[in-house]
């Protein structure tokens, strides 16, 4: 490392890319098999969860697969840092947490 | 679903393709045309990322139908360098560090430009961050942004 070089700015290899519309980010590319996730997000601050009925959602062609709370505890995915569910499961901890994700093949 | 031909000149060149009518100027770029330099980032319209030029006003392309945009004029990310010689603004981001992941960055650059060339004559801090409320930045925050626009008006004018 140069003498000097600590705190002193230089400039990134990767920014021309980024600047010129040539970054490939997954979006940008496809692959045999991908699926798109769609979040269903909580409307309201804080709530119950009885019960989430998907069945509407899962009778469209396109979905591959929903996946609630209770799968994902299922699954044993884990939880977010502080403990929080990645999708809620029996309550809702937050605005906008993530009710269910599902699995489409296209973005449509 | 009912299709139509969409044409219109993209980065000067003239292009057409087959959309159907419910396609967003942001798919029939991305999708249709495989120019994934402007990004798709919320999906509501609120992130700016997928901001280019229609006929040079900045216009979010998730927010307008291909086909409202057909014989029009379209600038994206990809068409503002030229060269290898970058434009005054990408050049004035890449001095100023003012991207870090790079996502929202190309909508960043074509609403900057926007605003540098509707206050041409005198451009202040302020002005910049209000005028820059439709584009989201999640990585540096937005003082190395505001710091490359400032920068690019005075590149711009000279």
């Amino acid at each position: 490392m140069p003498e000097g070089s600590i705190g002193t700015p230089i400039k990134r290899r990767e920014d021309h890319r980024f600047l010129t519309g040539a970054g490939r980010y997954v979006g940008d590319f496809d692959r045999p098999g991908r699926t798109y996730a769609s979040m269903v997000r909580s409307p309201v601050g804080h709530a119950k969860i009885p019960n989430v009925d998907t069945s509407k959602a899962e009778a469209e062609p396109c979905v591959v697969k929903s996946l609630k709370g209770a799968d994902w505890a299922a699954d044993e995915v884990g939880a977010l840092s502080g403990g929080w569910p990645v999708i809620a499961k029996n309550e809702m901890p937050a605005t906008s947490h993530k009710v269910w994700p599902a699995l489409q093949q296209s973005n449509g | 679903m009912a299709t139509t031909t969409v044409s219109m000149t993209v980065n000067g060149k003239q292009v057409s393709a087959e959309a159907e009518n419910r396609t967003l100027l942001v798919q029939y770029l991305r999708e249709s045309l495989g120019m994934t330099g402007t990004h798709v980032g919320c999906d509501t319209s609120q992130c700016g990322a997928c901001t280019v030029h229609i006929d040079g006003l900045p216009i979010k392309s998730c927010t307008i139908l291909a086909r409202q945009v057909d014989g029009k004029d379209v600038t994206t990310i990809e068409g503002l360098a030229d060269g290898d010689t970058l434009h005054p603004m990408q050049e004035a981001f890449r001095e100023n560090h003012a991207l870090q992941c790079g996502f929202c960055t190309p909508g960043m650059v074509m609403s900057a430009i926007g605003i540098v060339e509707r206050n041409k004559d005198s451009l202040d801090e302020k002005t910049v961050r209000e005028e820059l409320e439709g584009n989201f930045c999640r990585c540096t925050g937005y003082h190395n942004i505001v710091k490359a626009i400032l920068a690019a008006h005075q590149d711009m004018a000279a």
